[in-house]
């Protein structure tokens, strides 16, 4: 018990319950606007339609796209975490989810411009 | 007339597991832990099982019977419906028939102290304990360490090192405990790769738990703990 | 000694099968469903960056993505957010408030609020599914 321990694990279960709880209203709004629509088919027209000229959205998507990236990424984390790999195996899968994580919320980001 | 389906394993004579029926007529109230013994005196001598006080307080008999990790001495047989399939104890290496080793789960028992680290200067005679502090602990206080939360709990299948239901059971014992001393220690050691946050709250452990206790409630205390440090 | 050898899928049936209770029901689900919606996000971002091309570009890749089959797949979509977003408020609840006694009960009331939410999905998406 008294080899020096880290309290850093804490921060990656407390942050993903409290992304969950953001994602929960996130999700909701998002799949209300976008797939919910009542329109049989979705095109550029109709979702720039709901998203243009408003600064809420833009706000609400550079949050939104990483705090879920984060939230599923952290998961695929636990869930390798589990099968206790090695060292080194750990250290690979953990630069491969941030590089997934961050060139993912420029890219998704930069995705919706377009539509803005 | 009930039918036990025992899961046999020797290892002298088998190479894999094998489930055997044995029919036979019980009482009222027996238990399956009299069962065995019935199975054991008078159909096959050659059956192992662990047992010692038959009343559920020494912790031997815990085994999987009819999708439950339970005690065999605090189930009636009457309860369950025949076939009764019964197995031993998951995610441990199985020494003969019902009996598991049970060292890697009484390994990682030791491994969080369980035992009262005094403050720096302990009194003289005997720790003083308001009664108030005293309630605080009455929660985590009955375990008998059968096993039961250790073999229903999916993680510690993958994971060996995952410190277990009881064992942080236990930390959490002696981190609400107002006369113990290493607070900080136990909480940064349960914090540790295969401590607390390998709990995914299956809640599978306060399910079966023989004595009603509530290691998730446990382990969800000491997270909290560990994120505030709060102690 | 014997042990029995650990599948990295095998695995979780045979925790299945000796524990079938809520617990491990939802657990199983939860990761299942994780891991189908990260894969499905990247899709999702991968779809809409077409956007980026024009217009043309994006309708082009809207109709690939919008057959029968996939707004059939949609629904599966919908339940395994639901099924996800509602356990994991359950599983948060029982984390922060140590609600593990009232972990049952929530997870009915949760089943009751996935019936409704499936009800209002499938009214939006079998429309979709028979449209073409
Ligand atoms: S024999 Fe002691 S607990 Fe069952």
């Amino acid at each position: 018990m008294n080899q020096k321990q880290s309290f850093s694990s804490a921060y990656g279960w407390f942050i993903q319950r409290i992304t969950g709880i953001l994602l929960a209203f996130f999700l909701i709004v998002h799949i209300n606007v976008l797939h919910f629509g009542e329109k049989f088919f979705i095109d550029f027209n109709m979702v720039t339609q709901r998203l243009e000229g408003s600064f809420l959205w833009a706000i609400f998507y550079i949050i939104f796209i990483p705090v879920v990236l984060f939230h599923g990424l952290n998961g695929i984390w636990g869930l390798v975490e589990d099968y206790r790999p090695s060292q080194g195996a750990q250290k690979t899968v953990k630069v491969l989810l941030w590089i997934l994580g961050i060139v993912g919320t420029f890219y998704g980001i930069l995705a919706i411009t377009p539509f803005l | 007339m009930v039918e036990f389906r025992i899961f046999r394993f020797d290892p002298e004579k088998n190479k894999e597991p094998e489930f055997k029926p044995y029919q036979f007529e019980p009482f009222k109230g027996m238990t399956i832990l009299e069962g065995l013994y019935h199975i054991l005196e008078n159909m096959d001598s050659s059956l192992a099982f662990r047992s010692s006080c038959r009343e559920a307080v020494c912790g031997s008999c815990a085994m999987h019977i009819n999708g439950v990790y339970r005690l065999a001495c605090k189930t009636q047989i009457q309860i369950l419906k025949s076939p009764i399939t019964i197995r031993p104890l998951s995610h441990l290496p199985i020494i003969k028939d019902l009996v598991v080793d049970l060292n890697p789960f009484f390994d990682r028992f030791r491994e969080i102290k369980p035992y009262l680290i005094p403050k720096e200067n302990p009194p003289e005679k005997e720790y003083l304990q308001s009664v108030e502090d005293r309630e605080k602990i009455d929660d985590w206080l009955d375990c008998i360490l059968c096993g039961a939360c250790y073999g229903s709990c999916p993680v510690c299948a993958q994971d060996p090192k995952y410190l277990g239901p009881h064992a942080l059971l236990k930390a959490l014992r002696f981190v609400d405990d107002s006369r113990d001393g290493a607070t900080r220690e136990r909480v940064a050691f349960v914090t540790q790769n295969s401590g607390i946050f390998r709990c995914h709250t299956i809640f599978n452990c306060r399910e079966v738990c023989p004595k009603d206790l509530d290691p998730t409630k446990a382990i969800a205390k000491l997270k909290w703990k560990s994120v505030f440090k709060k102690f | 000694m014997y042990q029995k050898k650990l599948g990295i899928i095998q695995y979780y049936f045979d925790e299945w099968a000796l524990n079938r209770n809520i617990g491990t029901f939802s657990w199983l689900l939860h990761r299942l469903t994780g891991v189908i919606l990260t894969i499905y996000l990247f899709a999702h971002i991968l779809v809409v960056s077409s956007g980026l091309w024009g217009p043309e570009s994006f309708n082009s890749w809207l109709k690939v993505v919008q057959t029968p089959l996939t707004h059939f797949l949609e629904i599966f979509l919908m339940i395994c957010i639901g099924f996800h977003l509602l356990n994991g408020l359950r599983i948060t609840i029982a984390d922060f408030f140590l609600a593990t006694k009232e972990h049952k009960a929530i997870f009915w009331v949760a089943g009751a609020i996935f019936a409704l939410f499936m009800i209002v999905t499938l009214s939006v998406f079998l429309p979709r599914v028979f449209s073409h």
